[in-house]
C-alpha cells in the first residue's frame, strides 16, 4: 500500500503538537500566577498548530474518501532514492564528529570525497579540486578573518 | 531628508563600502548564474562574513548579492535555457531563442541594461518612500505590531504555492523554534533541555544555512545530479545599446512599476513580478507574435520587473519589519542583528546608516552595470560549473560559515538538524519560507502580544478597537480567504 504523503505529513504535525504540549510543563518553569507567563504564547501557538494540522488531516481524509487525490500526493519516490539522502546525513554527522578530532581541513577533505562517492562522481579532477579547496578555505578564514577553524 | 541623503552619499564613498558592495555583486551574479544555487543561498552563506563589518557595509554587501543574483539568473536562462534563479524563469522565453539565433551577446546585454535601469528606478523609489512610510509607523503600538506580524506570516503562508494550511503549520513551527532559549520578559529558559548551548536560543545563521543550503544538498543527492545542459556559445559581434533599450522605454517603465509594487507586497518576489511584467508587455506590444521567438521586449520586461523588486521589497522590510520576500526576510534578520530595528525610529536613531544603505542600493545597480558589461565573458563561463563539483565545495563553505559564528561545533550540528528538518518538510510538500518568517517575526509577535494584553488587562478587544490593528486583522482575513479561493481554483 502506498503511503499518502499528505496524510502522513498532517499526522506528524498532530503528534508533534501533542508532544510539545506535553513537554511545556517540563521545559518551561512558571514563576508567576498570572495567565500571561512564559508558557502563554507557546501554548497558544501549539494549539494553533494542532488545530491547523487536524483540519488538514480531515481535509486529506475526505479527499481520499471522495477519490479526489492526484497522483503526486502518493509517495512515488522509490525507497532506494531515499537511501542517498540518509547516507548523506550519516556522512555529514561523521564529518562534524571528525572535525573535533582531526581538524577542519582533513575532515572536510574526507567529507568532500565521501560526497563525491555518494553522488556517483568519477571525475578525478573533482576529487583533486575538492581536496585542495578546504585547505584554501582554512587559510582564508585563518589569515583574512582571524577565525581558526581547527 | 536632504541632510540624510548627503550623509548617505558621503558615507557611501568609503573604499570599504565600495569594495564589499562589488564583492557582494560578483558573488551574487555568480550564484545567480549557476542553476541550483540561488540568491537566497548566497545571502545566507555570506551572512556570517558581515558580522565583522560595520552595519552599513554588511547590509550593502548583502544588497549587492541580492541585486547581482537577481540579474545573474538571466545569464543561464539565456545561454542554457535554464533560469539560474526562479526570478529569471520568464527570461528563458525570449532570451534563449534570441541566443539560438546567434545573438547571445545582445540578449545578455539587454538583460543587463534592463536589470540595471529597473533596479536604479526602484532604488530611488525606496530612497524617497521609505522615510515617509517609517514616519507613519509612529502611530503603531504593541497591538498594531502584533497584528502586523500575524498578517506577515499569514500572507507568506498563503502564497506558499496555494498550500495555506501547510504554510500556517510551518509558520507556527517557526514561531515555536524562535522560543527556544531564554524568554527575555520572564528570564525563564524554554525548550533548552538543560543544554548551555541552547540557553541563548538557536543561532540564526546555522538555522538559515541548514534550512536552505543543507536541505538543497540533500534534495540534489536524492535526485542524483546528472550531466550539465548544453550551453549556447556567446558571439562576439551582436550589440545592444542604451539607445535601443530607450526605444522600449514604455515597456521598461511599466515593468519597473509592476516590479516595485509586487516587491512591496509581502510574500511575492521576483518570479511573480517577472511573469506579470512579461505578460503585460506581450499584451501591449505592437508585435506580440515576436514574443517567444527572441523578442527584445520579451527580455526587457521580465528583467526590469524582477530587479525592480529589490527596491520595492526593501520598503516594507525596513519600515514595517515585514519582508517582501525570502531574501529580504534574511536581510531583516541581518538588520536586527546589527541593532537596526524597523519602525518609526529607524530613520531617526540610525539616519546616516539607513540613508547610506538606500543610496548604496542605487550605486550597487550602477556597479552591476559596469561588472556585467566588462565581465560578461567570465559570467558566461560560470554557467558551465558542474553540479557534482559544487556540492562538496558548498558544504565546506557552509560548515566554515556556521563554525565561524561563535567558534562552536554545536552550531554545525544545528545546521545539520535544520537541514534534515527542512528536507523532510520539503519532501512532504510543506513550504519552508513561512517557517523562516516564524523564526524571524516570532519574537516580535510574542513580545508585542504580551505587551498589548498587559495594557488591556488581558482583554483581546484591544486588537479590534484600535483602527490600524483592526485593518491588519481584516487584511489577514482577506488574504486567507483569497488564498483558500485560489487553492480551490488551482485544484479545479
Amino acid at each position: 500500500m502506498k503511503i499518502d504523503k499528505e496524510i502522513s505529513g498532517s499526522l506528524i504535525f498532530v503528534f508533534l503538537s501533542l508532544a510539545i504540549w506535553l513537554l511545556i510543563p517540563y521545559q518551561i518553569e512558571v514563576k508567576t500566577e498570572s495567565l500571561i507567563n512564559a508558557r502563554f504564547v507557546p501554548r497558544i501557538i501549539t494549539i494553533a498548530m494542532f488545530l491547523f494540522s487536524m483540519i488538514d488531516l480531515g481535509v486529506q481524509i475526505l479527499q481520499n474518501v471522495k477519490g479526489e487525490k492526484t497522483a503526486n500526493t502518493q509517495n512515488d519516490t522509490p525507497a532506494k532514492r531515499h537511501g542517498y539522502p540518509v547516507l548523506m546525513v550519516v556522512v555529514l554527522f561523521l564529518y562534524i564528529l571528525l572535525m573535533d578530532i582531526i581538524g577542519f581541513e582533513l575532515s572536510s577533505i574526507l567529507a568532500s570525497w565521501a560526497i563525491l562517492v555518494v553522488i556517483g562522481s568519477r571525475n578525478w579532477k573533482y576529487y583533486v579540486i575538492s581536496g585542495i579547496f578546504p585547505v584554501l578555505v582554512g587559510l582564508i578564514f585563518r589569515y583574512l578573518f582571524n577565525v581558526n577553524l581547527s | 531628508m536632504i541632510e540624510g541623503i548627503l550623509a548617505g552619499i558621503n558615507n557611501m564613498l568609503i573604499v570599504k563600502n565600495i569594495l564589499f558592495m562589488n564583492i557582494g555583486l560578483l558573488a551574487g551574479i555568480i550564484f545567480g548564474a549557476i542553476p541550483g544555487l540561488t540568491v537566497l543561498l548566497a545571502v545566507v552563506l555570506f551572512l556570517p562574513f558581515t558580522f565583522g563589518m560595520s552595519d552599513a557595509t554588511g547590509i550593502l554587501m548583502l544588497l549587492g548579492i541580492y541585486c547581482g543574483g537577481t540579474y545573474g539568473g538571466s545569464i543561464s536562462a539565456i545561454l542554457i535555457n535554464t533560469p539560474g534563479t526562479p526570478n529569471s524563469a520568464a527570461t528563458v522565453l525570449d532570451g534563449y531563442p534570441l541566443a539560438r539565433k546567434g545573438q547571445a551577446r545582445k540578449a545578455l546585454l539587454t538583460a543587463l541594461y534592463a536589470s540595471a535601469i529597473g533596479g536604479i528606478i526602484s532604488a530611488f523609489v525606496a530612497l524617497f518612500a521609505s522615510p515617509q512610510i517609517a514616519k507613519a509607523t509612529r502611530f503603531f503600538g504593541p497591538a498594531e505590531y502584533f497584528s502586523l506580524a500575524v498578517f506577515g506570516i499569514s500572507i507568506i503562508a498563503g502564497i506558499s504555492g496555494g498550500k495555506l494550511l501547510k504554510g500556517l503549520m510551518t509558520g507556527c513551527l517557526g514561531i515555536l523554534i524562535s522560543m527556544i532559549g531564554q524568554d527575555y520578559t520572564t528570564g525563564v529558559f524554554r525548550f533548552s533541555f538543560g543544554l548551555i548551548d541552547l540557553a541563548g536560543g538557536v543561532d540564526l545563521v546555522p538555522t538559515l544555512i541548514g534550512m536552505f543550503a543543507i536541505s538543497e544538498l540533500l534534495m540534489k543527492t536524492k535526485n542524483r545530479v546528472g550531466a550539465q545542459k548544453e550551453s549556447v556559445e556567446m558571439d562576439a559581434s551582436s550589440k545592444m545599446t542604451f539607445f535601443e533599450i530607450g526605444r522600449s522605454w514604455i515597456t521598461l517603465l511599466r515593468a519597473t512599476i509592476i516590479g516595485i509594487i509586487i516587491g512591496a507586497i509581502p510574500g511575492t518576489g521576483g518570479g511573480i513580478a517577472a511573469f506579470l511584467g512579461y505578460h503585460d508587455a506581450k499584451k501591449r506590444s505592437k508585435n506580440p507574435e515576436e514574443f517567444g521567438h527572441g523578442s527584445v521586449e520579451g527580455i526587457i520586461a521580465p528583467e526590469a520587473a524582477n530587479n525592480a523588486v529589490t527596491g520595492g521589497a526593501l520598503i516594507p522590510t525596513i519600515t514595517l519589519g515585514i519582508p517582501g520576500d525570502a531574501v529580504t526576510a534574511v536581510m531583516l534578520g541581518a538588520l536586527m542583528i546589527n541593532g537596526l530595528i524597523p519602525g518609526s525610529r529607524i530613520f531617526i536613531d540610525h539616519r546616516d546608516t539607513m540613508y547610506t544603505i538606500l543610496v548604496g542600493l542605487i550605486i550597487i545597480n550602477l556597479f552591476m552595470l559596469l561588472q556585467g558589461r566588462f565581465l560578461i565573458k567570465f559570467f558566461a563561463m560560470i554557467t558551465r560549473v558542474p553540479d557534482q563539483l559544487l556540492m562538496p565545495l558548498l558544504l565546506v563553505i557552509c560548515t566554515a560559515g556556521c563554525f565561524s559564528v561563535s567558534n562552536s561545533v554545536f552550531n554545525v550540528y544545528v545546521m545539520l538538524a535544520f537541514g534534515v528538518i527542512s528536507y523532510c518538510l520539503m519532501h512532504l510538500g510543506y513550504p519552508i519560507v513561512p517557517m523562516l518568517l516564524g523564526i524571524i517575526l516570532g519574537p516580535m509577535a510574542e513580545s508585542n502580544l504580551k505587551r498589548a494584553l498587559t495594557i488591556s488587562d488581558g482583554s483581546i478587544s484591544i486588537f479590534f478597537t484600535r483602527p490600524i490593528s483592526l485593518a491588519f486583522i481584516i487584511l489577514t482575513i482577506f488574504g486567507v480567504y483569497t488564498s483558500l479561493h485560489q487553492g480551490k481554483r488551482l485544484k479545479s
